[in-house]
């Protein structure tokens, strides 16, 4: 078994809010997959495993998509529907087939083409729950039921709707130096504030805008390969990073609590010992953040942030961006790519301590932190991972 | 047609659930009956951009996510509801909708102040 695993290269296609015509979802999940591997200086017929979790590749599946890409012989291949959550649950299997040596080069790629029917087809149809008990009322898409879960968080730590605006304010700053980034103009808190509202407390900047685009990343066993063949150019490859633990809990509670605890408060400490580092070690976090409420349970989950702090610090440090939350502006600006939201704070985490950040870098980033959230049963997110990742110097 | 909603029960260790369930977490038992909701309180509730309400309601200590019915404006934090079941009129899906219906009489609290904002006019996206 080798010690680690080394993600060594990362792609990420333009972001669309709406898609462009003849794209399909097997199209951007290919191109994020081939650029990627390009990005990492390695060959299309190096790969040997493939991951892959879209919620529109239907009818095809994970070996569709290797055939259909030229793809193979694969020793490994694995196909993930857990949403915002499924990047690091396809990361904490793929590391280990790397170590184990079942797999060579994996490619791990996630992604949609969401157009309005695909988005509203997924959220009716997001489970059988949904289907008897939350459409029919009818409610279409979760922010209803996150808004219900901010709700009780400002009550619990006494927040007002100002106090999330630091976290989308901050994440529109973070976007204006990322190209990518669907929304770029700086966002202030008075504009937050003035949005119309969704459903309340939450108003326009506390939900992602939905787009097409996919974000792929590269696993090998070493560094070497990546490192001594990185090339020039913006798709260059910079420093390996390297795996240094993935942890995952489901279903933590029954759906009858208030959804302000993630499985975060299990996987994260098990994350930190296995590590060997803490929340105060990272340069860089990325917090799944479908909603802002949810960004600020994860960061108190990983311990990023206390929660009776949480008003400071939400102004002091996310406001500021002295904590670098979210570097590529997140879902909220960035855009939310389908079943690539989990991935695209993987992508960046990779670029931050690769070194290839372009303007947001973050100086002398190392060590960096990534949680995935997400697949609500009923009335929140089931599912929560955690990803400590090193930039290898 | 519409009548009380119903939650399940396990027969084994009278753990309540809604929505239903396979096995019971509590006990692992895989047989149930059901039972009435009864009455419960509004926890939350907001509104949407086309003007429906919906609440979070606990009732039997089972939170259950409900629309409130349209002769209910009266529905708010801290109110004590009816959870009424109210299934298409014709077929097709599945489909259980609960209500959450005033009861008249029944002790309220002030509504939460963030509520209070009423310029709700754009469509959101999750």
């Amino acid at each position: 078994m080798l010690d680690s695993a080394y993600i060594v290269g990362a792609a990420e296609t333009p972001y669309t809010r709406h898609p462009t015509p003849g794209v399909s979802t097997s199209g951007l999940l290919v191109q994020a997959a081939r650029e990627a591997v390009a990005a990492a200086g390695l060959r299309w017929f190096d790969v040997d495993g493939l991951g892959v979790s879209s919620f529109t590749l239907g009818p095809d599946h994970a070996v569709d998509l290797a055939w259909r890409a030229g793809l193979g012989p694969l020793s490994w291949l694995m196909e993930d529907t857990n949403g915002g959550a499924s990047a690091l649950n396809m990361l904490q299997h793929a590391e280990l087939a790397i170590r184990s040596g079942q797999a060579s080069t994996i490619v791990l790629v996630s992604g949609d083409r969401m157009d309005a029917a695909a988005f509203r087809m997924l959220v009716e149809h997001y489970n059988r729950a949904t289907e008897e008990h939350l459409a029919p009322l009818p409610l279409t898409g979760p922010n209803a039921l996150f808004a219900l879960l901010t709700q009780r968080q400002m009550t619990a730590l006494g927040l007002s709707r100002r106090d999330y605006g630091h976290i989308a304010t901050a994440q529109r700053a973070w976007a204006g130096l990322n190209p990518g980034a669907v929304y770029r103009a700086p966002l202030s808190l008075e504009e937050y504030l003035d949005a119309p509202l969704v459903a309340p407390p939450l108003g326009r900047y506390d939900c992602v805008p939905p787009v097409s685009g996919a974000d792929a990343i590269v696993l090998t066993a070493g560094p070497a390969g990546s490192a001594g063949s990185a090339g020039t150019g913006a798709g260059a490859a910079g420093r390996p990073v390297r795996v240094l633990a993935v942890e995952t809990s489901i279903g933590i509670d029954d759906q009858d609590a208030d959804g302000l605890t993630t499985g975060l408060v299990q996987a994260a400490p098990r994350a930190w010992e296995r590590s060997g580092l803490g929340a105060s070690d990272m340069d860089v976090l990325s917090v799944y953040d479908d909603y802002p409420a949810m960004a600020l349970a994860q960061l108190i989950d990983l311990g990023a942030i206390a929660a009776e702090d949480a008003q400071r610090d939400l102004a002091e440090r996310i406001g500021t961006r002295r904590l670098p939350v979210n570097t590529a502006g997140g879902q909220l600006s960035a855009g939310q790519a389908g079943a690539a939201a989990g991935m695209h704070g993987v992508v960046e985490t990779y670029r931050q301590l690769a070194g290839i950040a372009g303007e947001r870098q973050v100086d002398d980033a190392r060590f960096g932190v990534v949680t995935g959230y997400g697949m609500v049963l009923y009335r929140y997110g089931a599912c929560a991972n955690v990803a400590v990742l090193e930039g290898v110097r | 047609m519409s009548g009380p909603a119903f939650f399940q029960r396990c027969t084994a260790c009278s753990t309540v659930f809604f929505p239903p369930r396979l096995a019971c977490r509590a006990c692992g038992g895989a047989a149930f009956e059901q039972v009435e909701a009864g009455p419960g309180v509004v926890e939350e509730v907001t509104e949407l951009p086309d003007g429906l309400r919906i609440a979070s309601v606990r009732a039997r200590g089972v939170p259950v996510v409900c629309s409130t019915s349209s002769e209910s404006s009266a529905v708010e934090v801290g109110s004590s509801v009816a959870l009424v079941d109210s299934p298409p009129e014709q077929g097709g899906q599945p489909a259980h909708p609960v209500h959450a219906v005033h009861l008249p009489g029944s002790a309220r609290v002030e509504p939460a102040a963030f509520f209070t904002t009423t310029h709700i006019e754009n469509e959101g996206t999750p």
